[in-house]
């Protein structure tokens, strides 16, 4: 490795990043309660692998990876196979696939909780149903991607339906399907770490909570620091295979989607009311199943909905969130958005940064909130700063592969042209880089979104994911299920409005539709 | 060696053929997309171990002829039939084809792309080695027979599958563009491969091509399609002997038979241009 190399600066990077850290707590400069030096959380961690409670919060944790990764593989793999062999109804729940990314998905793990109870089994189910979805689309995108020619040439060799499934239909998908399953992993280590610190007695998230919430800084940044390594070790592990899987598969073929042609509106408008009803009617057999113990039903919460929409505590707490949301949108858009042109303007800063942005993006940031409160407390700052971890990421992402990614001719133009440096910008680099920054800021609401609600799920005295624990507190299931309903409806609403948005300036582009949101930003975005 | 001839196609004695002779027969295929009319009626009859190549301006149906043909699609009217046996929407046995596009598949290694089909037919062994070996060799592939196509040219690639079907010993070939990837020397050579392949087998080719060239070179007969809906406007005899190679581009009527093609095209070239063809 040359010392020049993006791989070496990466590194130096890294170290002198944990060196300043090292200098920074040394100096006193930052509380040992909030922040202790990397070495004293390596000290720490080396004391805990001692400890056998330690392998036991790990044992939990994997555990409840492991059970919820199988899950989410199998039926991922089986749903996205059914799903490509119907088109009609692939049409139908691709809305759902579209925007399941977009819900704040930890929001309804209280729900699961109050359902199942705070056993191993509500954080399985949750991280399954959270990564369950990138390996359906990811199986899709596979099967959509196998060349027409190919399935000719397996009716030229006479392979029957079987043959043709093992010899060319899987082999030409493993590429995708081990993409998927990646994901779906790192979202399942996600799912379970969120889903124990929000709210658990076991595994290593509970544990990070726990630490937190004894003013133990020291045990809780060397859990923190195991969960990096664990992230950093099982997904270079995955990158690594995956790349060796590439080199030796290497197909680049585009993305053909078997859908059918775009329905008339009437058609669309009753599909989208089917998938509605069914939606509807799963919630009403849950309750059925479930009892009014655990869930209301949609009648009731639809009954809930005016007086809490009319009661002026409501708007107290959905003014907090939205000031918090707020906020913390503005700078992960315009933050992200600086830092991108930043380092997307030189070719070099983004080689070095990519890779850096991308395993950022992979870590669960979920347990960093504890940090947040340490530094900011129990008020909106944390909330933002919380938000803005999530947010910034994939707007620094998209908009320096944006930049980096016009096309030279364009550049080179606009030199034949003679057009000034201004004129450039505004005639050429701006049109051509619009398409993603509008992904950019549709994924950084979502996800940012998302960053405001764990935060105020976890710990926070305002806001509509207190509202929510604060009637889990008080047995008031209904409430539950408006605030969930609403924040989801919210969540939704935007999310189909920026796609619009999106669909409009890449028209006569490439249809960015074709790819769900957890293949477009394939590894990069897990919470 | 004998002059071209130019004959216009006889489309009104249809009922005197029969379907049950040697060789390829199509009657009066026609295929339709959603309302759009893209081929035909065709009326086409290969002689076994002829070579036959289609020429036609961009979008005429060239490759959905080639398909109806391979029973790779069902035609909206008419009949195929190989050999007296009728085709219906399977590719019947003994049929190779290579495809435009790249075929290879790109989990498999050179050698084991070419030994693909070879295996489905239960040669194995010794014999399974040899055609292999024998495949890769004279594809110029040598050397690759371990690396995976991602590793090899686009070129290199059709070649491939270029090789994993002939090596199968079809008695049709069905070749659709099969060098549009490959330089012009490259070409003239592969063209040189499939001449001797086709002496050596005595199989039946039905090549598609857009370069005029291609199929002058390599052809006993060349059917003009006319613009979209593609149809047979003109059948031009070349006369060249059986023993040929790319070198027949030198003799004197090399440029009457293309002269020839071109001017039959022209005008449908203009046609499908207008048209918004490619």
């Amino acid at each position: 490795m040359k010392l020049s190399s993006p791989a070496a600066l990466r590194i130096a990077i890294v170290v002198g990043a944990v060196v300043m850290l090292e200098v920074i707590c040394r100096l006193g400069l930052v509380k040992p309660i909030n922040l202790i030096p990397p070495s004293a959380m390596v000290a720490r961690l080396l004391d805990l692998v001692r400890e056998a409670k330690f392998w036991s919060e790990v044992g939990a944790t994997v555990h409840n990876i492991a059970f919820a990764a199988l899950a989410a593989w199998t039926v991922g793999f089986c749903a996205g196979v059914v799903l490509h062999g119907m088109p009609r109804l692939r049409r139908v729940v691709e809305p759902l696939i579209a925007s399941y990314y977009a819900l704040p998905f930890f929001v309804f793990y209280p729900l699961a909780v109050v359902m199942l109870g705070m056993s191993s089994l509500p954080i399985i189910v949750m991280a399954a149903l959270f990564a369950v979805v990138s390996m359906i689309s990811s199986t899709m995108i596979g099967l959509d991607r196998i060349p027409g020619v190919l399935h000719k040439s397996s009716r030229t060799f006479h392979l029957g339906k079987i043959r043709n499934a093992l010899l060319i239909q899987l082999p030409a998908t493993l590429p995708d399907l081990f993409a998927g399953a990646k994901l779906s992993l790192g979202y399942c280590i996600s799912g379970v770490i969120g889903s124990e610190f929000i709210l658990s007695d076991r595994g290593v998230g509970y544990s990070i909570a726990y630490a937190y919430n004894d003013f133990d800084s020291r045990t809780m940044y060397a859990y923190l620091l195991f969960v990096l390594l664990l992230v950093a070790i099982v997904l270079s592990a995955a990158n690594w295979l995956e790349r060796r899987l590439r080199y030796r598969i290497g197909s680049n073929w585009a993305i053909t989607p078997t859908l059918l042609r775009a329905p008339k509106l009437p058609v669309r408008l009753g599909e989208t009311a089917l998938l509605v009803v069914v939606l509807l009617a799963v919630w009403q057999l849950v309750f059925i199943i479930a009892g009014n113990e655990a869930v209301a039903s949609p009648l009731m919460t639809a009954e809930r909905l005016p007086r809490l929409l009319s009661s002026r505590q409501f708007w107290g707490h959905a003014a907090e969130t939205g000031r918090a949301l707020g906020f913390a949108l503005l700078i992960s858009w315009i933050g992200g958005g600086l830092l991108g042109v930043v380092l997307g303007a030189s070719a070099r800063a983004s080689d070095v940064a990519e890779p850096m942005v991308i395993a950022l993006q992979s870590t669960p940031k979920v347990t960093l909130y504890p940090v947040m409160l340490l530094f900011f407390g129990l008020g909106i700052a944390a909330k933002v700063a919380f938000g803005v971890i999530h947010g910034i990421i994939p707007m620094t992402l998209f908009t320096m592969n944006a930049i980096r990614n016009v096309n030279p001719a364009l550049l080179r133009t606009a030199r034949a042209l003679r057009l000034t440096r201004v004129q450039t910008a505004s005639t050429i680099l701006v049109p051509a880089v619009t398409p993603e920054i509008v992904t950019a800021v549709r994924l950084s609401f979502s996800i940012t979104l998302l960053g405001v609600i764990v935060g105020e799920l976890f710990a926070s005295q305002r806001g509509l994911g207190f509202l929510i624990m604060n009637s889990i507190a008080l047995n008031d299931v209904t409430t539950i299920m408006a605030v969930t309903t609403l924040v989801v409806a919210f969540a939704l609403a935007v999310n189909a409005t920026l796609r619009g948005v999106d669909r409009r300036v890449r028209e006569g582009g490439q249809p960015q539709d074709a790819v769900p949101d957890s293949m477009l930003i394939s590894d990069r975005v897990t919470t | 060696m004998s002059a071209v001839t130019v004959s216009s196609v006889r489309t009104g004695d249809r009922q005197s053929v029969s379907f049950d002779v040697p060789g390829l027969v199509a009657r009066d295929i026609t295929k339709r997309f959603d309302g759009l009319h893209a081929l035909g009626p065709v009326d086409l009859e290969l002689n076994t171990g002829e070579f036959f190549s289609v020429v036609g301006p961009s979008g005429c149906g060239k490759t959905t002829l080639l398909d109806v043909i391979a029973g790779l699609t069902l035609p909206t009217t008419g009949h195929v039939a190989l050999d007296g046996v009728p085709v219906r929407g399977d590719v019947p046995e003994g049929v190779g084809i290579v495809f435009q596009d790249d075929a290879s598949f790109p989990w498999l290694s050179v050698w084991d792309n070419i030994a693909f089909g070879l295996r489905r037919q239960g040669v194995k062994g010794q014999n399974l080695h040899q055609r292999v070996d024998y495949a890769v060799d004279f594809m110029g592939l040598k050397g690759f027979a371990r690396a995976r196509p991602a590793q090899l040219s686009g070129g290199m690639r059709q070649r491939v599958c270029i090789a994993r079907t002939l090596v199968m010993k079809p008695r049709l070939i069905l070749l659709d563009e099969p060098f549009g990837a490959l330089d012009q020397q490259t070409r003239l050579l592969m063209g040189d491969e499939l001449l001797r392949l086709w002496r050596e087998t005595g199989a039946t080719v039905l090549l598609i091509t857009h370069s005029l060239d291609e199929a002058a070179m390599l052809s006993d007969r060349i059917g003009v399609m006319s613009a979209r809906p593609g149809r047979f406007i003109g059948m031009l005899d070349t006369g060249w002997p059986r023993g040929r190679d790319s070198r027949i581009a030198t003799h004197p009527d090399f440029g009457r038979v293309t002269a020839e093609l071109w001017e039959r095209l022209r005008g449908e070239s203009m046609k499908a241009m207008k048209g918004g063809g490619a």
